[in-house]
């Protein structure tokens, strides 16, 4: 305890990407750089956007740190500056010991190896020797569960498979500071935990952690402490269940009150994506917030773009979840031929609203995550926008099925087949 | 065993600064590349693996390749071309000159292009960057390997025995190696700042490949300006002769074999200091 893993100070990094147009060709890169250096405006310009600014902590030796933060925030900015991929700006920080980064699905995988082929390719990318991954090599495969597929190309895998097996070999690596990113996210509950027991397991050892994530449940469990990161700087770190509660209020206010957080987080620093959502609401068709199984209801929809966007290059998908966080149910604006999305030439500010049907579901909490894409990119998500559905009698029951029955309730009937076979026959069949 | 060196490693943990360079470098730290051998070496591996996955011939086609582009010129410029002008087979001279020109446009074009190609790896790992472009110079060494033995194969059907010349084939061999990297090392940066480098390489590719006498002897007619610039100055002419002195006892170059090493000193020197000094702006602009 007290012995320093990771220690940064002041930590930045800008980027300078073109705005509106950008230079294209040979020749426009000619004039830009001219425009530049004989400081005349011109219709190329730069913007100066830090998306780490001003970053400070330190992890003791044996710790997992949570990150938490909403897209953008500049959590995998970070751990790509920690893991020595880019450099910053301005800041510095020490290492003490060997470092995995385990940043995006696969590090390292080639599409048209088998598994084998990558685990024994991307253990060595890690940093361990080809005798150690052939040691370890049963323990990865064991671990991600992926033995009767580790001769298929990794292509043909599914990316819960790819994450668990990326994450099985950065588990193994032993390393003495691992960085994972949101890799872990698109597995499945099962294997998330065996993930995080394992981290338990590797930091009691003396492992230090740096655990980037949207699972705050998890942040709780794992970490002592976190770090919540909001356009590129710290806004809170400290105990864990601290950063948890400071991250549920900040997205409270980003869901309800959207406005109110813009202005605040208003500043030279702020990543600003393209397009986001200004607000998000659900409503009943009266535009009451109590919903009924098989009642349509509506999602009311508020987009904001920086500068005006084609409504064709955007795209609003929303997934229903249940109490224990699993889909029931997606929706898309893609899904709908008649989305109005695709008539309008431009969005600056739009409210949509997204009728749906039914939801035919038994009475309790429901969760609504909505994700906006532009041009394919994801830009902003609003998770654990949090419903509630009421009981009704939809069965006609006379009682609602018990908590432990599946979520989904189907309209049915019971019949006897006729003809009613005869008594004597029933011992034949 | 590995355990204690594991424990070992953790007692007393090397200590890294991470920030931004203030001695900016103008060469790569050939220690640090030195103990990434390792990871050079399934670089090169991981190329050549996936470069023929999901081929039904796989690794047939490394051999089929220049195998094909033998047969092509044998076959359109054995009619034109007649042994004794050469003073060797046909076959021999096109044969040595393919299985070298094979290597150098496809490191070439691998080579630029690698950084741009590697965007996930280079985006998720802090390996050693300038491993990217020399593994994928490595990684077409194969081709000059499966060159080389046709040669050797076809040679003693023509009954042209191997000489004492044949030890100073790899000293041509390494010298268009550093040749190459060198291209390697100046074109995939700036293929990452212009993406224009990857669409107009297989050109100029194509067009040095008509002006150096790999398969035939380009016309030498013209003026004294083009001649100076597209045969004189062109480094491969010194690379393809050399090479066929060494294997077929062909006239010994000189003027060319200067040129040749000039050029290569001058593009290696040039591609390092190039790739060391915009490395650190890779992954930023990748």
């Amino acid at each position: 305890m007290g012995e320093p893993a990771i220690i940064a100070e002041g930590l930045g990094k800008r980027y300078r990407p073109w705005i509106g147009l950008k230079p294209m060709s040979t020749t426009e890169h000619l004039a830009a750089t001219r425009q530049r250096l004989l400081r005349r405006p011109g219709p190329w310009r730069r913007r100066d956007i830090w998306a780490l600014r001003d970053v400070s902590f330190d992890i003791p030796r044996g710790e997992i740190l949570g990150v938490l933060g909403r897209n953008g925030a500049g959590k995998s900015t970070l751990l790509s500056v920690l893991a020595g991929i880019t450099e910053p700006t301005e800041g510095f920080a020490s290492i003490h010991g060997r470092v995995t980064a385990l940043i995006g699905v696969g590090t390292g995988f080639h599409d048209e190896l088998t598994g084998r082929e990558n685990v024994l390719l991307s253990g060595v990318f890690l940093g361990m020797s080809r005798a150690e991954v052939a040691r370890k090599f049963d323990a990865i495969v064991d671990f991600a569960e992926v033995d009767e597929f580790i001769d298929i190309p990794v292509k043909r895998y599914s990316t819960g498979m790819r994450a668990r097996l990326a994450f099985s070999v950065a588990a193994h690596i032993e390393p003495d500071i691992l960085l994972v990113d949101e890799v872990l996210s698109v597995g499945d509950p099962e294997f998330q935990e065996k993930c995080h027991a394992r981290m338990t397991s590797m930091a009691a050892k003396g492992l230090t952690g740096m655990f980037v994530t949207h699972d705050r449940t998890a942040v709780g469990r794992l970490c002592k402490r976190a770090l919540l990161l909001e356009h590129g700087r710290v806004v809170f770190f400290g105990a864990a269940d601290e950063a948890v509660a400071a991250s549920m209020e900040k997205q409270a206010q980003d869901a309800g009150g959207k406005e109110a957080a813009l202005d605040e987080g208003e500043g030279p620093s702020r990543e600003a994506p393209a397009v986001r959502f200004a607000d998000v609401r659900i409503a009943n068709t009266n535009g009451g917030p109590a919903l009924l199984p098989h009642q349509p209801f509506e999602v009311h929809v508020g987009l904001e773009a920086a500068e005006p966007v084609p409504g064709y290059s955007l795209g609003v998908q929303l997934v229903i979840n249940d109490d224990k966080s699993r889909s029931l149910a997606g929706l898309s604006s893609w899904l709908d031929p008649s989305n109005p999305l695709h008539q309008l030439r431009e969005v600056g500010r739009t409210s949509l609203v997204c009728e749906v049907g039914e939801l035919p579901v038994r009475a309790g909490r429901y969760s609504l995550a909505l994700r906006l894409f532009h041009d394919g990119d994801l830009v902003d998500e609003v998770s654990d926008l949090e419903f509630e559905v009421g009981a009704t009698d939809f069965f006609g029951a006379g009682f609602e099925p018990p908590e432990s029955f599946p979520p989904l309730l189907v309209s049915h009937r019971w019949r006897l087949r006729e003809p009613t076979p005869a008594p004597s026959d029933q011992g034949a069949g | 065993m590995a355990l204690d060196t594991a424990t070992l490693e953790r007692q007393a943990p090397q200590v890294q600064i991470i920030g931004r360079r203030k001695a900016r470098r103008w060469f790569p730290s050939l220690p640090e590349l030195w103990r990434s051998r390792t990871i050079l070496y399934y670089l090169v591996v991981r190329d050549i693996k996936a470069r023929y996955a999901q081929t039904v011939l796989g690794a047939f086609w490394t051999v089929f390749q220049p195998l094909a582009m033998i047969g092509v010129f044998t076959y359109a410029f054995s009619r034109f071309f007649h042994d004794d002008s050469l003073g060797v087979p046909y076959t021999l001279w096109a044969t040595a000159g393919i299985a070298l020109w094979i290597f150098v446009s496809r490191s070439v074009m691998q080579g630029a292009g690698s950084l741009v190609g590697n965007v996930p790896f280079l985006t998720r790992t802090a390996v050693q960057r300038p491993l990217i472009p020399i593994s994928a110079v490595c990684a077409s060494c194969v081709d000059l390997l499966v060159g080389i033995a046709l040669f050797l194969v076809l040679s003693l059907g023509y009954g042209v025995y191997p000489t004492w010349r044949y030890l100073l084939a790899p000293a041509v061999v390494a010298l268009a190696f550093l040749l190459v990297l060198g291209l390697a090392l100046l074109l995939s940066p700036l293929e990452v700042r212009f993406r224009d480098v990857g669409r107009t390489l297989p050109f100029v590719v194509q067009l040095w490949f008509f002006l150096s006498p790999v398969a035939y002897v380009p016309p030498t007619s013209g003026s004294e300006l083009a001649r100076l610039f597209l045969t004189d100055l062109n480094p491969a002419v010194g690379l393809l002769e050399s090479f066929r002195w060494a294997l077929l006892g062909t006239a010994v170059p000189t003027s060319d074999l200067i040129v040749t090493l000039v050029f290569t000193g001058a593009v290696l020197l040039a591609g390092t200091v190039y790739f060391t000094r915009s490395e650190r702006m890779l992954v930023d602009e990748l």
